[in-house]
């Protein structure tokens, strides 16, 4: 991967909530301030439903929050046009908890699809993409279908997928959580030559290791930052 | 490793996303499915009933092409009757008028079921050009019950040359035995299917109408055509001189019958459209449904595609594509499949609506065109239909927070 400058991420004051079934609301994210400085690795450490998946997607803005404001680079989200948006993030990656992936499309393409409204041709985005599964330690799953791969394959093919066009900004959301201990090693040392050729790093994770590797860790409970 | 996230042009752009649109057909198939499903069921009947229409248009009008210039029948009180043999000469004897080819035309059932079927007399140099016989021979000149029968009739009936046929009518001279002498083939195939040549004198006799034809077909020099329509529609009587009531001449020009043809298809046209209307009707709630088949795992679809970098307008895009494969999928198979309904299931169940008559499962060839307007009619239809179902859900989801649809 080539050194590149990372992209900066800014929440203020950001609130996410969600409404129940009594009509009531649930605040996943309350009043949440982050600041993450380009080339930064932050990792965001917290118990299940703590509201670290829901920081990170507002950060990684795939979500809306309800009030306060996502920066991008010093830019608020809010405040662009929709195709702005998809524009600014293009350079910026997420690694899902799940490994979310479009299912019977084979490995490769998943990897790759990213890379479809760019333009790139076929026999590219697949070498591009088996050089990436080749770095998670993939290579032997090409060809075959999601349905077909384990929770740790699925998210470590989901880590090439984001890895795939070398993100300026990257997020990972629990990424050694279905992983055994020697693929979490690689996943680690993945995301930390990610970080090291410049890539800002935002992690949710309460894997130690990952923590380890991590330049600050702020740690959520209830939706709230409650220590650094 | 070069910058992979530079956009490479338009161009290839939408080229690569119309890829992943067609490759999105495989990937839901459900979806593929029901919808080809719903699109062949609304096209498919209406491309076999359009074909079926253009079939009997191009059989009819061949026919009017090469019959007569003028078609010469009586009426008496106003209503049709037959017409005396005398009136021959008199038509033949009008200026600009050169053959006059009488016929007796009598409709009559036949075989234990009832077979219905058009007795036609005429003089045997006088059949229609596009008739030919296959088998056996004409009927001979002043050999009575001689009849030369339509190949799909004879085949309907059991009968071939040389077969007699039992006494299919009664007069007063008494029943008759008929011999099938011959049989033919005709260009239009409702004339093999229902009609039976004989001779002036058979149809007559048949008829029990001795010396009597129901029409005169008239052939005029280069335009006399007119003429000739205006003084024969001018003649106070075509029967014998001072008996009354008198036979008043009903004539029709070609230009008639093409018009009365239009109008009468126009009108079997109409009626058959009239259900299809309806089904277009049903079909767009119906093809809405099957557009928003796998609702649930096409919204997590766009979710994650907007989360990796496609904008809103790339997903409309290959939801586009998608859709206009799928509806192109349905029409070709509907009309491929109409093909087959056409030349090997015989049109059944849609041509009685067009062939009054005609039994569900046509004992006689229909006649068939396959014109590509009803097809191109269907995929517009059917494309708006889709494209609504699926753009709107495509819309839905893209629009909505990725976090959100994906969850």
């Amino acid at each position: 991967m080539t050194a590149q400058t990372g992209l900066s991420v800014e929440a203020r004051e950001v609130r996410r909530e969600f409404a129940v079934r009594d009509g009531t609301a649930v605040a996943a994210v309350a009043g949440v301030s982050l600041s993450v400085a380009a080339g930064a690795f932050v990792a965001v450490r917290g118990r299940s439903g703590s509201g670290k998946t829901t920081l990170l997607a507002l950060l990684a803005g795939l979500d809306h929050p309800t009030s306060g404001s996502v920066l991008l680079d010093g830019v608020d989200l809010a405040r662009v046009s929709r195709a702005e948006r998809t524009r600014r993030l293009r350079p910026t990656g997420i690694v899902f908890q799940n490994g979310a992936a479009v299912p019977r499309l084979p490995v490769w393409e998943n990897v790759s699809i990213g890379l479809v409204p760019l333009g790139v041709p076929m026999a590219e985005r697949r070498q591009l993409a088996e050089a990436a599964l080749e770095t998670v330690a993939l290579q032997h799953v090409v060809a075959r279908r999601p349905e077909a791969l384990s929770a740790g394959e699925r998210q470590r093919a989901a880590l090439a997928r984001a890895l795939l066009h070398s993100p300026r900004l990257l997020f990972a959301d629990e990424p050694t959580s279905n992983l055994d201990p020697e693929s979490a090693e690689i996943v680690c040392d993945v995301l930390a030559g990610a970080h090291a050729s410049g890539a800002t790093l935002v992690v949710a994770s309460h894997d130690e290791r990952m923590l380890a590797r991590a330049a600050r860790v702020v740690e959520m409970r209830e939706g709230r930052l409650v220590s650094e | 490793m070069r910058n992979v996230g530079a956009s490479r042009g338009a161009l290839r752009v939408v080229a690569a996303i119309a890829r992943s649109g067609a490759s999105a057909v495989s990937l839901h198939r459900l979806r593929t499915v029901s919808t080809v499903l719903c699109v062949v069921a609304i096209v498919l009947p209406y491309v076999v009933g359009s074909g079926i229409a253009a079939g009997l248009r191009a059989d009819m009008v061949a026919a009017v092409d090469a019959g007569p210039d003028l078609h010469v029948t009586t009426l008496r009180f106003g209503r049709p009757a037959p017409m005396p043999e005398s009136a021959i000469a008199v038509v033949a004897d009008l200026p600009g008028v050169t053959s006059v080819v009488p016929r007796v035309v009598a409709e009559t059932q036949l075989g234990t079921r009832g077979e219905s079927a058009v007795v036609v007399g005429v003089p045997r140099d006088s059949l229609p050009a596009h008739v030919s016989v296959m088998d056996g021979r004409l009927f001979a000149p002043n050999a009575p019950n001689e009849l030369v029968m339509g190949h799909d009739l004879a085949a309907r009936l059991g009968l071939k040359v040389g077969d007699a046929v039992p006494p299919f009518y009664r007069n007063e001279s008494g029943e008759r035995v008929s011999r099938v002498v011959g049989v033919f083939g005709a260009g239009a195939p409702l004339w093999a299917s229902q009609v039976i040549f004989t001779s002036i004198e058979t149809a007559q006799t048949i008829s029990a109408e001795e010396s009597a034809v129901t029409s005169l077909l008239v052939t005029c020099q280069p335009n006399y055509r007119d003429a000739v329509a205006e003084r024969l529609r001018a003649l106070p009587t075509l029967g014998p001189p001072g008996i009354r009531p008198a036979l008043r001449a009903r004539v029709t020009t070609r230009d008639d019958l093409y018009a009365l043809l239009a109008r009468r298809l126009l009108d079997r046209e109409t009626l058959f459209q009239l259900p299809f209307i309806l089904a277009f009707a049903i079909g767009i709630p119906l093809v809405l449904v099957t557009s928003g088949v796998g609702l649930a795992e096409r919204r997590r679809e766009a979710g994650l595609l907007r989360a990796v970098g496609w904008s809103v307008d790339a997903l409309l895009l290959r939801s586009l594509v998608e859709g206009a494969l799928l509806t192109l999928i349905g029409t070709s198979l509907s009309v491929l499949i109409a093909f087959v309904w056409l030349d090997l299931a015989n049109g059944a169940g849609i041509a009685p609506v067009l062939l009054p008559g005609a039994a569900r499962m046509p004992g006689f060839r229909v006649p068939w065109q396959m014109l590509p307007i009803p097809a191109l009619l269907g995929l517009a239809v059917t494309s708006v239909l889709v494209f609504a179902g699926s753009t709107w859900s495509t819309w839905r989801a893209a629009t909505a927070p990725p976090a959100e649809a994906m969850r």
